[in-house]
């Protein structure tokens, strides 16, 4: 297997001048833990982002959540609301639809007597 | 494992025979931070270094917590809005309805020579929903 890397030119002609293979080795292997020590500041600067975006996802989910327990809360309480409003209604329009039907027939009642008193006295049959 | 290094423009090639320790010493850096082998080695050869600044482990831990918080919420939030949808929709179904009794309602006091109500409270609350 082999690693194959690309390196700028004037580093390559470093590389090139060291005096052995082995230099590059040695190179690579002092250097490693400064590449570890890196790959830790990249990773931190990483988290530090992402620490700040999901602080920023927390507040913003917070308010949505607290918007949607108070639409919640309300919407409860006006649908108790309109409930009772819909058993009373529903009462109240039973009564009045008696109390119409009632004035109906006794409008019809007087109608009937008013077309009787009016009617010519040969005409009555009582 | 062999190593070939080559220039970014020229010609040219360095090909060395990378040690068992240094290689093992890449493949444990490319595993621990998920970065290819051949970026480490990049890195060690060009020698473009920095240090952290802080304590990365109470970092970790920091943004584990926060990600955790979030997705609690995440979860509470779902279940949240989809009762409140289905709240939403009982109450435009009974803002329908009391619309038709109302009117009914109104319609009786006529009728009946009574004096119509105006139900202002209920009827912002019936409008309200309707538009939900």
């Amino acid at each position: 297997m082999t690693v194959r890397i690309v390196v700028p030119r004037e580093k390559f002609k470093e590389l090139k001048a060291e005096a052995g293979k082995e230099d590059v080795n040695s190179l690579l292997l002092k250097n490693l833990s400064r590449v570890e020590r890196t790959l830790m500041a990249e990773r931190e600067e990483f988290l530090t982002e992402r620490m700040a975006k999901l602080q920023e996802k927390l507040a913003e989910m917070e308010e949505r959540i607290e918007e949607l327990r108070e639409f919640y809360e309300k919407a409860l309480q006006d649908k108790e609301i309109m409930i009772a409003e819909r058993d009373r209604l529903r009462k109240e329009n039973a009564e009045l639809r008696k109390v119409v039907e009632e004035r109906r027939k006794m409008n019809e009642r007087r109608k009937g007597h008013e077309a009787r008193d009016k009617a010519p006295e040969g005409s009555r049959k009582d | 494992m062999k190593l070939v290094i080559k220039p970014r423009k020229g010609l040219g090639r360095i090909e060395i025979d990378m040690s068992p320790e240094v290689w093992s010493r890449v493949r444990e850096l490319s595993e621990r931070y998920g970065v290819p082998p051949e970026r480490i080695i990049e890195m060690a050869l060009t020698g473009d270094f920095r240090e952290p600044k802080g304590d990365l482990k109470e970092l970790e831990r920091r943004v584990k917590e926060l990600e955790e918080r979030v997705w609690e919420l995440e979860r509470e939030y779902a279940p949240l809005k989809f009762k409140a949808y289905g709240l939403s929709e009982d109450n435009k179904l009974l803002a329908i309805e009391l619309l038709g009794l109302l009117s009914e309602n109104s319609q009786l006091r006529r009728f009946s020579g009574m004096k119509p109500k105006p139900n202002r409270e209920l009827r912002r609350l019936i409008s309200y929903y309707l538009q939900a």
